[in-house]
C-alpha cells in the first residue's frame, strides 16, 4: 500500500531544498562581484536579481517549512534530486536575462549541462559574452562536479543526521571519513588544493602564449573548473583547439584525468596509500578501456591518413578519447570533425568511451570503472564456476581502498544501473533519428547528454527540436544522479496522487 | 589511523601537506604514464600506416 506524504513531510522536503537553493543564491555573489570589478553593470543587475529570487524561495520555504525532522531516506533522495531541478530553474536567470539564449529552456539546458557537469550548450555568442556570466558558466560545472548538496553539507549543514542521506542522494555513496560533514570537507580540499595547482600551470602556460595576464589568469581558472569537473564548458567556442598550445593539452589532461577519479582513490593516494592507484579497479579499469579505444581510434585515424604526422596523431586521437572517456568533453578538434574527418569507427571508439565514463563518486559520468570491473569480475567468476566442480566454492573479489568480496546482491545492483544507463543511451538515440538525424551521431550526441560527457558532433544547436533539448535536460540531470534519488522524486509525486 | 589523526587535527593542518603534495605527484605520474602509451601507439600506428 502506498502511503501519501503528510504536510509534515511536504515540510521536511521545503525545508532542506530551501537551503540548498540559499547556497546557490550565495554561489552567485561570486560572478556579482566579477562583474562589479570588470564593470559589467547589466550583467551585475542580472544577478542582482538572481539572487533576491533565490533567496526569496530559500527564506520563504524556511518561514513556510518550519520543522524539527530530520530526512528520512526517502526525503533525502527527493530534496537531492528535486534541489537540482529548482536550482537549474533559477539558476537558469542570469543566462536568460544576459539575451545570449534563445529561450527559457535553452538557458535551463545550459544551467543542466553546468550542474551536470555535462558541457553541452546552447548558449549563442560565447566568445562576447560578459566575465561575470562566463564566471557563473564555469562556477555552475565546478560546484556541480563536487555536487550542489555537497556545497550545502560544507558550509550550510551542521552535521544532521540526515545530511548523509542528502549525500547519497545526490550520486555519491562513499564515506573518506567517518563524519559525512567531514566528508564533504575533505572533498572539497582535494578540490580547492587543484584549483590553486592546476590554475596557476594553466595562466603560465597561458601568459607563455602570450595572453595578458588578467586574461591568462581568468582563462586558467575557467579551463581549470571545466577540467577538473570534467564539464567540458571553455570560455571560447572553439574550446581547448583556441589555445593550439601542446603544453595547454598536457596540463588540461592531467587535470581532467585527475578529476574523473573517484574522491576516495584521491583521499587514499593523499593520506599515503601510494600503490592504490595501480590497484584500483576504477583506474585498471579506466587504464585498460581508455588504451583500447584510443588504440581502435588512433589506428583507425592513422589507417586514413587523417592526421600527417604521429604528433599530430596523437594530439587529436588520445586527447578526444581521454575527454570522452573521462565524460569531460573538451575538444580540439571542430564537431563536424567527427563526422567529416573520423569517421564511423572514430565515432563509435568515443561513443564507447563517453558510455563508460568515469569513476563513481568523482565529478564525472557515465556507467562508471567501478561497474565495469564488478561486470567483469562477475563474468570471470562465473566462467570459473561453470568449469569448476559442483560442490566448489567459487568466490572472486576486487580492490577499491579495501578489498571488496562479490555478492549476488552488488552485482545486481551494478546490472540495474548499467541496464538503466543503456537503456538512456537507447532512448535518445532514437529520440534523435526520429527528429531527423543521422542514427550514429544521435547515438553520439545522446551518449555525450547522458553520461554528461559534452562533446559534440554537431547535433546539439539552438535550432534543435524542443522535444530533444527537454530530453537532454532530463538524460543529463537522469545520468548525473545516476536514476535513484530521481526515480524517488517520481515515486513521491505518484504517492501524493495514489496514496491513502 | 591516518584519516582519524588528520580529523582530529583538522584536515588542512600543516603536517598533511606533504603527504597530500606526494599524492598529486603521483596521480600526476599515472596520467603521465597514460598519455605516454597513447604517444607509442600514435608512433607505432603512424609506422604500420
Amino acid at each position: 500500500m502506498l502511503l501519501r506524504p503528510r504536510l509534515d513531510d511536504h515540510r521536511v522536503i521545503g525545508k532542506y531544498t530551501g537551503k540548498i537553493i540559499i547556497g546557490v543564491g550565495l554561489l552567485m555573489v561570486i560572478p556579482l562581484v566579477t562583474s562589479i570589478i570588470f564593470g559589467e553593470w547589466d550583467t551585475v543587475l542580472d544577478f542582482v536579481i538572481s539572487i533576491a529570487l533565490c533567496m526569496i524561495f530559500g527564506f520563504g520555504t524556511q518561514i513556510l517549512c518550519r520543522t524539527d525532522r530530520d530526512l528520512n531516506w526517502s526525503h533525502g533522495l527527493v530534496v537531492a534530486s528535486g534541489s537540482w531541478v529548482v536550482a537549474t530553474i533559477l539558476g537558469a536567470m542570469p543566462h536568460w536575462l544576459s539575451g545570449h539564449e534563445g529561450s527559457y529552456l535553452d538557458a535551463m539546458f545550459d544551467v543542466m549541462s553546468g550542474y551536470t557537469t555535462t558541457g553541452l550548450y546552447l548558449l549563442q555568442d560565447l566568445d562576447h559574452i560578459a566575465h561575470g556570466l562566463n564566471m557563473w558558466r564555469h562556477l555552475l560545472t565546478y560546484a556541480g562536479g563536487q555536487g550542489i548538496v555537497v556545497i550545502a553539507l560544507t558550509f550550510l549543514f551542521k552535521g544532521t543526521a540526515g545530511a548523509y542521506k542528502l549525500y547519497v542522494g545526490e550520486g555519491k555513496d562513499e564515506r573518506l571519513l567517518p563524519n559525512v560533514v567531514h566528508t564533504a570537507r575533505a572533498i572539497w580540499l582535494v578540490s580547492l588544493t587543484w584549483l590553486v595547482i592546476g590554475t596557476a600551470l594553466l595562466a603560465i602556460t597561458g601568459m607563455a602564449l602570450g595572453q595578458e595576464p588578467v586574461r591568462a589568469l581568468l582563462h586558467g581558472l575557467w579551463v581549470f573548473m571545466g577540467a577538473w569537473s570534467t564539464g567540458g564548458f571553455a570560455p571560447q567556442s572553439y574550446n581547448t583547439l583556441w589555445y593550439h598550445s601542446l603544453s595547454y593539452e598536457v596540463v588540461s589532461i592531467v587535470i581532467f584525468i585527475a578529476g574523473s577519479f573517484n574522491f576516495a582513490l584521491h583521499w587514499a593516494v593523499w593520506t599515503g596509500k601510494r600503490k592504490e592507484i595501480l590497484k584500483n579497479v576504477e583506474t585498471v579499469s579506466f587504464a585498460i578501456t581508455l588504451s583500447l579505444t584510443v588504440l581502435i581510434a588512433t589506428f583507425a585515424l592513422a589507417k586514413a591518413g587523417v592526421y600527417p604526422d604521429a604528433m599530430s596523431l596523437f594530439r587529436k586521437a588520445f586527447y578526444q578519447l581521454a575527454s570522452g572517456h573521462t565524460t569531460t568533453g573538451f575538444s580540439t578538434i571542430y564537431a563536424r570533425a567527427f563526422v567529416t574527418q573520423w569517421g564511423p569507427i572514430g565515432l563509435v571508439a568515443t561513443t564507447i568511451a563517453m558510455a563508460i565514463g568515469a569513476s563513481a563518486c568523482s565529478t564525472g559520468g557515465g556507467i562508471k570503472g567501478i561497474r565495469m570491473g564488478v561486470m567483469f569480475k562477475a563474468f570471470i567468476q562465473d566462467i570459473r564456476k561453470a568449469v569448476s566442480p559442483e560442490r566448489a566454492i567459487v568466490s572472486a573479489k576486487f580492490h577499491h581502498v579495501r578489498d571488496v568480496f562479490l555478492d549476488d546482491g552488488l552485482v545486481r545492483t551494478t546490472m540495474t544501473i548499467t541496464i538503466a544507463y543503456l537503456s538512456l543511451y537507447g532512448l535518445t538515440a532514437i529520440v534523435g533519428t526520429l527528429c531527423g538525424y543521422d542514427f550514429l551521431q544521435s547515438a553520439f550526441e545522446g551518449v555525450s547528454a547522458a553520461s554528461n560527457t559534452g562533446l559534440s558532433c554537431g547535433v546539439t544547436s539552438p535550432t534543435m527540436p524542443d522535444v530533444m533539448k527537454a530530453l537532454y535536460i532530463a538524460a543529463m540531470w537522469l545520468g548525473r544522479l545516476e536514476f535513484m534519488s530521481v526515480f524517488a522524486l517520481g515515486g513521491y509525486f505518484v504517492t501524493m496522487v495514489r496514496g491513502r | 589511523m591516518k584519516t582519524d589523526r588528520s580529523t582530529e587535527r583538522g584536515l588542512a593542518s600543516r603536517e598533511n601537506w606533504p603527504g597530500y603534495l606526494g599524492g598529486m605527484l603521483t596521480e600526476a605520474a599515472f596520467i603521465l604514464g597514460l598519455t605516454l602509451l597513447a604517444f607509442i601507439m600514435a608512433v607505432i600506428a603512424k609506422a604500420v600506416f
